[in-house]
């Protein structure tokens, strides 16, 4: 199912981006994945799925052109269908402006299949809304009648060469657990590379693909520690997503390709070997096994860093911040002579099967440029760890100086009030708080960036975002508190809720039991014909409950044993990252009536 | 002879008379026991470690021994800082471009409390090599020790650090040093090193009547070569070899407590001179915390002015013509608080503005070889050309 989504959001972006070349602005708007799931037969599931799109950004699509291209690639199994879920489509289009795509299909499918398809798609959307900061990606499952919903957006964007990419960690990486209290930066802060004209190999012409073909560069540190300047930290492994800024079709086939290991694999795992990692510092740099972590981005490739000797005696006794360096790689492709629909996705799809050709053709060209982006986003890295190094060597001289102070005096009452100060019996103690005491508030350093975002805290390490339902509960509770709930929970990005009741005349009712605020809001405003600016934060990205990382979070109350048996339908399905690549081809069993 | 000191017995006639309304300078040094340093500088490891004990970054906060904003002037102590100095540095533990200014002055404070507390002495020198790698170099020791002392309040000497004295002195001087060793100055053909321990000066005897700074090590050297201290005896005759140490200074202000004679100034006619003039006279800014110890109001400039260039007319040729940065150190020269006090110098700093030439007291050979010994110094002081 998942494949025939990604084909058809495909076909969409496409039409979207030649509105764009056309000279359209790039407007904000909405697009709407919306899934439902209901028990067919003891095997399989029927599943109804809607894509929609709303707001200016989508205006010039032209429908009939997609529907044309829709029909001749989705198989023959699936349908016309009504929309999977109505309530969330209203709701949608009163949030996101105008609908001006919608296509509803249904299809007969094996149940194991339909949970690989929940997370392959949640992927997919995912990766979608990095690189299309301008578009707020609703993606809503519903089984039986229980609704799981989650939504990409951001308040933080980064423009380049017509691209936004989202800007916060919780949106593509997962933060550790050792990030430490205080105020935190969710976003990240991109170095932009320069674009690198690629090459075709010669034997590529045979396949029709022309034009002209680049690669962006653009790197991004995270979680984001320049607000704790003397925080020990480490660069723990460097992810490698590629993606195209512009064309999402090409996302979704790319994506297609990396979940069948398909990827650019040859290309990325020379790089481990050929980059010069001793100028940043590194050392032990090496191809990792790929994994989808909790909550987080499927990259195309990981590569480990090894944790040298110092670090590890540094560890034992303060943790160190894990950081990862997320590299992403926009490969650009353009050709004047294309004006079908059909044109643009032949050449996606040739492009994505010989990339890795393409890459190894360019390698010579495409190193210095990636050292060159590695070299500026690792630069304040290097600085980082050399002011620390300048720290952490004049600590003892400043220990000492105290301590020979104390133990050479002759004032008892000097030595009296520095033990009552930091409460302890003699001066051997002295020395060893003093130390703790010292390092602590060293490392504890906090400063203030302007670029920084506080507002968007990065949540804990098993999500990728924070999770609405939980917060006010939290939030009385005191901080303290909040982060104890986050760590303990799995996912807590995901807005479980049960559905709304529809009213007899088909209109969704707002009287249903909404946890979130800004849903019951939007339920009792009026129809909105233009895209509507609401703060663009991660409010409930999709989570997997119950899976093996942690509890199930509910927003709203079960209704009775089917309720709680959809809720564990759910779990399962959230633990399909474990899944990914085990369950191999999904079965199909779509008919086309188109 | 007598007719020689006519003026000089004159002017000391009048600063005696002046004495009487100077500010009451009591030695600072006297003051400040071993034991009120201790106690200062347990203060400050106590204030460190109550920071710690909240959790908070600790701190050093030092006045900033840069800025005119924490200075003062009086005529009488010339550049002082204030009680009400408020411009600070701090300097923190928990930054990376102070952590280690933090560190080494609480390096260097943990060894003046050693010192003070064994009533030993070390120089600067001694505490820079103690751990030469870590300090990196003798400067910023010097930096450190003089940040101590003004944060403690408290002269150099009562942290029991020395430093090892540049200037010499010569002339009709006879002192005690602290350790008992009994010094005189009077040798015709060599100056005896300025002492690196001057507050532990005692029995100071002198028949002087006068002391004369002299700017540059070379023009001390002529003048004690052509007998200036005995054409011109009884007299005293030191230099700081340039900008002066603390110690030269100290020295200066030691002879004029206890001497209470004319003190002049031989400096080249350039900015550079008049700026050494007035540390000697005025104080510097970095130094300003224990000016009541260093400044002696009292020096006068004696030469070479400017006018005396005209007035001599020393040829063109050996004149150096002014450079944007003589330009701009005279007119800041100028604007110091002390020159309103100086009509007389401040004229003739104008006209060096005007000029825009300066020359050096060696310029005086031109005219003779030994001009400087045989004619203009002892011209100047029979009759008067001091300002």
């Amino acid at each position: 199912m998942q494949k025939e989504i990604q084909q058809v959001v495909g076909l969409l972006m496409a039409q979207v981006r030649r509105g764009w070349q056309r000279g359209s602005r790039v407007m904000d708007g909405g697009l709407l994945v919306a899934v439902s799931a209901e028990p067919d037969t003891s095997s399989s599931e029927r599943l109804k799925c809607t894509v929609a799109a709303a707001g200016w950004w989508c205006s010039g699509v032209t429908v009939a052109e997609i529907m044309q291209e829709v029909g001749k690639r989705l198989p023959s199994s699936v349908t016309l269908s009504s929309p999977a879920d109505p309530e969330e489509l209203s709701v949608f289009a009163e949030t996101c402006g105008a609908l001006h795509f919608l296509l509803s299909v249904q299809v007969e499918e094996g149940r194991q299949s339909v949970k690989a398809g929940f997370f392959k798609t949640e992927q997919f959307l995912h990766r979608l809304s990095l690189v299309h900061g301008q578009v707020e990606i609703h993606f809503i499952l519903k089984v039986n009648k229980t609704v799981s919903k989650q939504i990409f957006r951001a308040d933080s964007r980064f423009v380049f060469e017509g691209g936004r990419v989202l800007m916060d960690s919780a949106l593509c990486l997962r933060c550790p657990l050792s990030l430490g209290p205080g105020p935190r930066c969710g976003r990240l802060h991109p170095v932009l590379g320069r674009a690198v004209p690629l090459l075709l190999p010669p034997e590529l012409a045979e396949t029709g693909l022309c034009g002209e073909t680049s690669l962006l560069p653009l790197a991004a540190l995270s979680p984001c520690l320049e607000q704790y300047p003397n925080r020990p930290a480490r660069l723990a492994e460097i992810r490698i997503s590629f993606t195209h800024h512009s064309r999402l079709e090409s996302v979704a086939i790319l994506w297609f390709c990396v979940a069948h290991g398909e990827g650019p694999m040859d290309f990325l795992c020379r790089l481990a070997g050929a980059l010069s990692w001793e100028d940043f510092g590194l050392s032990g740099v090496r191809c990792a096994e790929r994994q989808s972590k909790e909550g987080g981005l499927c990259s195309e490739a990981v590569y480990a860093v090894d944790r040298e000797r110092s670090q590890m005696a540094e560890t034992e006794q303060n943790p160190t911040t894990e950081q990862a360096l997320t590299l992403f790689l926009f490969i650009q492709h353009s050709d004047p002579f294309h004006s079908q629909l059909s044109d643009y996705i032949a050449s996606e799809e040739v492009l994505e099967q010989h990339l890795d050709r393409i890459l190894l053709h360019n390698e010579e060209r495409l190193r210095p440029a990636l050292h060159s982006v590695l070299q500026s986003a690792l630069m304040g890295s290097l600085k980082r760890i050399k002011a620390r190094g300048k720290i952490m060597s004049s600590l003892p001289v400043i220990l000492n100086s105290l301590s020979t102070v104390v133990t050479s005096s002759s004032s008892l009452d000097f030595r009296t009030a520095c033990l009552d100060r930091m409460k302890i019996r003699d001066t051997r103690e002295l020395a060893v708080r003093l130390h703790q005491t010292l390092q602590k508030v060293t490392e504890g350093r906090f400063l203030l960036s302007r670029k920084c975002d506080n507002n968007k805290p990065c949540p804990p390490a098993s999500s990728g975002a924070e999770d609405v339902s939980d917060r006010t509960e939290a939030k009385a509770r005191g901080e303290g508190e909040q982060e104890q709930t986050h760590a303990g929970l799995s996912h807590p990005n995901q807005e479980v809720i049960p559905a709304v009741p529809q009213t007899p005349t088909g209109q969704v009712s707002c009287s249903g039991k909404r946890p979130w605020a800004e849903e019951q809001d939007s339920c009792q405003a009026p129809l909105k014909q233009q895209p509507t600016r609401s703060p663009r934060r991660a409010l409930c990205p999709l989570q997997h409950p119950q899976s093996p990382h942690g509890p199930l979070v509910h927003a709203g109350p079960p209704h009775g044993e089917e309720k709680e048996e959809d809720m564990l339908w759910l779990q399962e399905v959230s633990n399909m990252s474990d899944w990914e690549y085990e369950s191999g081809e999904p079965i199909s069993t779509w008919t086309t009536s188109l | 002879m007598s007719e020689q000191f006519i003026e000089i017995d004159r002017l000391r006639a009048d600063l005696q008379h002046h004495r009487s309304g100077e500010l009451s300078q009591q030695n600072r040094d006297e003051a400040i026991t071993s034991q009120d340093v201790l106690s200062r500088i347990e203060n400050v490891i106590l204030e460190i470690i109550t920071s710690l004990s909240k959790e908070e970054v600790p701190v050093l906060v030092l006045h900033n021994r840069s800025s005119w904003a924490n200075i003062r002037f009086n005529n009488a102590v010339g550049l002082h800082m204030g009680p009400d100095s408020s411009i600070v540095t701090t300097i923190r533990s928990d930054c990376s471009s102070s952590v280690n200014r933090f560190a080494l002055t609480l390096k260097v404070l943990s060894a003046v409390y050693k010192l003070v507390q064994s009533n030993t002495y070390a120089t600067k020198r001694d505490i820079y090599y103690n751990d030469a790698q870590l300090f990196g170099t003798q400067r910023t020791v010097d930096s450190i020790v003089d940040d101590i002392s003004c944060m403690l309040k408290a002269p150099r000497r009562s942290l029991h650090v020395l430093a090892t004295s540049k200037g010499f002195l010569s002339g009709d001087l006879c002192y005690l040093e602290e350790d008992g060793t009994k010094v005189n100055c009077s040798s015709r053909s060599t100056a005896m090193s300025v002492s690196s321990n001057v507050c532990g000066i005692k029995n100071i005897v002198s028949d002087a009547k006068f002391v004369l700074i002299v700017e540059k090590d070379a023009t001390f050297q002529r003048l004690l070569d052509d007998g200036f201290c005995i054409r011109l005896a009884p007299c005293i005759m030191i230099t700081g070899k340039g900008v002066p140490d603390v110690n030269s200074r100290l020295m200066v202000r030691k002879l004029w407590d206890a001497l209470r004679i004319p003190i002049f100034a031989l400096v080249d006619a350039d900015p550079h001179g008049i700026e050494i003039m007035c540390i000697y006279k005025y104080g510097s800014v970095s130094m300003s915390f224990e000016a009541h110890n260093l400044t002696v109001p009292s020096v006068m400039w004696l030469g070479l002015l400017p006018s005396d260039i005209e007035r001599l007319r020393v040829p063109k040729d050996v004149l150096i013509p002014f450079t944007e940065n003589d330009k701009s150190k005279l007119t800041s020269l100028l604007k110091r608080p002390y020159i309103a006090f100086q009509p007389a110098w401040e004229k003739e700093m104008e006209k060096m503005l005007k000029w825009r030439q300066k020359a050096e007291i060696q310029s005086l050979t031109s005219l003779s070889p030994d001009f400087l010994t045989r004619v203009y110094l002892p011209n100047k002081l029979r009759y008067g050309g001091w300002i």
